[in-house]
């Protein structure tokens, strides 16, 4: 070995000296002898020089390894704060590999390598926001000591949605204060007489968006039943978001509604049994404009009822005018007959009401106002509103699951579209999800808590006030 | 977002547009609405219109590394967020609600130097929100842009600050509009329904 290695350097200190014999002789060929000094610098020069070139090289050479590295695909999703994070991208090990990371500390993340080049950032993300992360590679042609090529990344973890919504109270001293939330067991089945008696289920609730700006509650409702004249009443009222006072709206439209429709039916009394009896074995045309005619006089004028009574309600307003009590109105009545169940509706604006048959299949009992222009619906404070006589709806059934009336905060994020309302299926969603979460069958008043509940059901994008009236 | 990426954005106002996308990003993901609803693309114009982010979610979104060189293909670029539009954009069908009308901002510091109007023509064809133009500086034709939108603002520098306070207020507008759908108000579909902008956006009339 000793021998070798001597034998190198005296064959290295031959080459060397061997070069400037040959440039000397060069030199001389061309007519210049030159000296030991002359040729040293010479040399010096020269090796100097193609030092110079062989480090622009290795610097071309990093140049160019750099826009390779830049080209391979070291794509990291974003993540969520506070939510497990694992990415695995592949680099190339022979051609970059990666020695480390900078910008992960205190993020939560770490980074994993393995020896086929799998790089892996893992961890549970402790902040929300953009975190910048350099990775570091040797490429072809680094040796030790040269600096590492990098790369930065930009990985974003979002707030969890839920945190950023705000649950804002209502200021005190508001005109027309409106509890966040509200609920109604209506318990007819355990004690009536009527067999097969069915009870009502009603909740409300204040949106995430009204919430996350500290508005009230624009929604109602009402239900009853009233023993004796065995009629229920389901009212469900959206006042418009846009409208200043629409909670008001959709209160007194429920309230006025309800007393107005018991009155005018208990007042109709035999004349409408006799209708509807009429109509029920003889299903004619003549016989439906009689019921249609009673509604009209009933349900219709309930309806127009309450309009009226917002009307006066701003004008005993200072400073309101009636459209800032907008509102949508739904509007079911039912009884029990010997020969099954009468049902009529009532329908203006947006939101929905569908008649559950034990089949499973769905009658919608009416039409929404503008679904498919959002923003256009109808209120009932408007008069055009009233010259529209295909607002009510009748129907007679030997039995069903459920009448449901919803105003759009349920009706959007479980139908989207008009043309899904029609289809049973949406509604079988929509009656499994409650009854996952409601316990219906057990007839308890605890119902209507589970209800309340159930309207928190989250939904992209779907953020209005949410309430529903399930009579069943 | 069709963002100028020419050869006179180098330097200053394209490391503003790219820290001005970054902040519009941290911006919304702090907001609940546009968490949830929006979606965001941009597209770039320099020799040639490229889509350097398609349709994303923001929460999803990453920000380009945006670089500057070349002429101004602007014709391109509008054909391209018209192609990309049909694409990307879901439609409402009977059964599926689709989504709304994209909004359009386009920030440009010139003028445009391929054929505008064959891109114009196919970008007309297409139902969009609010457009809004953005002319960066003073090299940047409002005239032209006045053709492709009635809603046309101008920067009176492409300096960082000013650059920065647009793409403020174009994340302020993306919130506005998130919130708007949200509480069913329908489509924005006008200057006056966005936030309004501040000093030194300039509104072109």
């Amino acid at each position: 070995m000793r021998r070798d290695r001597s034998l190198r350097i005296i064959h290295r200190t031959v080459t060397v000296d061997g070069l400037r014999q040959r440039v000397a002789k060069a030199l001389t060929a061309n007519g210049h002898t030159p000296d030991d000094n002359e040729l040293e610098k010479f040399e010096t020069w020269l090796i100097r020089r193609m030092w110079n070139e062989y480090q622009t090289e290795l610097m071309d050479q990093r140049i160019l390894a750099r826009n390779e590295l830049n080209k391979v695909n070291l794509k990291f999703p974003n993540g969520r704060q506070g939510t497990p994070y694992k990415h695995t991208v592949h680099v190339d090990p022979t051609v970059f590999k990666c020695t480390g990371t900078s910008g992960l500390s205190d993020t939560g993340l770490g980074l994993v390598r393995d020896a086929q080049g799998n790089l892996t950032l893992s961890g549970t993300p402790k902040q929300a926001g953009d975190i910048e992360v350099t990775f570091y590679f040797t490429y072809p042609g680094w040796s030790e000591g040269q600096k590492y090529l990098e790369r930065q990344i930009h990985i974003a973890f979002n707030t969890d949605p839920d945190s950023l919504w705000q649950n804002i109270p209502v200021p005190e001293g508001i005109d027309y204060p409106k509890e966040d939330t509200d609920m109604k067991y209506v318990s007819v089945s355990v004690w009536s007489d009527i067999p097969g008696g069915k009870d009502i289920v009603a909740a409300s609730r204040r949106g995430r968006s009204h919430a996350h700006e500290g508005s009230p509650r624009d929604d109602d409702f009402v239900v009853s039943y009233l023993n004796g004249d065995e009629w229920y009443v389901l009212a469900v009222a959206d006042g418009a978001g846009s409208a200043k006072y629409s909670r008001e709206g959709s209160r007194i439209a429920c309230r006025e509604v309800e007393t107005w429709v018991r009155l005018l039916l208990s007042e109709a009394g035999s004349d409408f049994t006799e209708a509807v009896t009429n109509y029920n074995n003889q299903p004619t045309q003549e016989n439906a404009v009689r019921v249609g005619k009673l509604l009209y006089n009933t349900i219709v004028k309930a309806a127009w009822e309450a309009s009226k009574a917002i009307k006066t309600e701003s004008d005993n307003k200072a400073g309101a005018v009636v459209k800032d009590y907008s509102t949508t109105l739904l509007l079911a009545v039912c009884r029990k007959f010997d020969f099954g169940w009468f049902v009529a509706t009532y329908w203006v604006g947006d939101g929905a009401i569908g008649l559950l048959m034990n089949d499973g299949t769905v009658k919608i009992m009416g039409e929404p106002d503008g679904g498919e222009y959002a923003g256009q619906t109808r209120f009932l404070t408007m008069p055009s509103v009233f010259s529209d006589r295909t607002r009510y709806r009748f129907t007679i059934v030997p039995d069903f699951k459920a009448l449901v009336l919803m105003t759009d905060g349920v009706s959007d994020p479980w139908f989207e579209t008009d043309a899904n309302l029609q289809r049973s299926e949406k509604w079988g969603e929509l009656m499994k999800s409650i009854n996952d979460n409601v316990s219906l069958n057990e007839r308890k008043p605890d119902c209507a808590a589970e209800l309340l509940e159930w309207l928190g059901f989250r939904s992209r994008g779907n953020h209005d006030d949410r309430t529903i009236a399930i009579l069943y | 977002m069709l963002l100028d990426t020419s050869g006179s954005m180098f330097g200053e106002p394209i490391e503003a547009v790219n820290n001005g996308v970054q902040v519009l990003l941290s911006t919304l993901r702090s907001d609940p609405y546009a968490l949830e609803t929006a979606h965001l693309s941009v597209i770039t114009f320099d020799n040639s219109a490229r889509q350097a982010v398609p349709m994303t979610e923001l929460s999803a979104f990453q920000a380009p590394n945006l670089t500057a060189s070349g002429c101004t293909a602007l014709g391109e670029a509008l054909s391209l967020v018209a192609q990309r539009a049909d694409a990307e954009v879901t439609k409402t069908t009977a059964e599926k609600k689709g989504d709304w009308k994209p909004l359009v901002f386009i920030m440009t510091d010139g003028a445009p130097t391929d054929d505008l109007q064959r891109g114009l023509d196919e970008f007309k064809k297409r139902k969009w929100g609010v457009v809004v133009a953005c002319a960066a500086g003073a090299a940047a034709s409002t005239d032209t842009l006045g053709k492709i939108t009635e809603c046309v603002v101008s920067l009176d520098k492409a300096d960082s600050n000013t650059i920065s306070k647009f793409f403020k207020w174009v994340s302020a507008s993306i919130s506005t509009s998130s919130m708007r759908v949200d509480e069913g108000h329908g489509d924005v579909t006008g200057l006056g329904e966005l936030p309004p902008p501040p000093p030194e956006v300039n509104i072109v009339v």
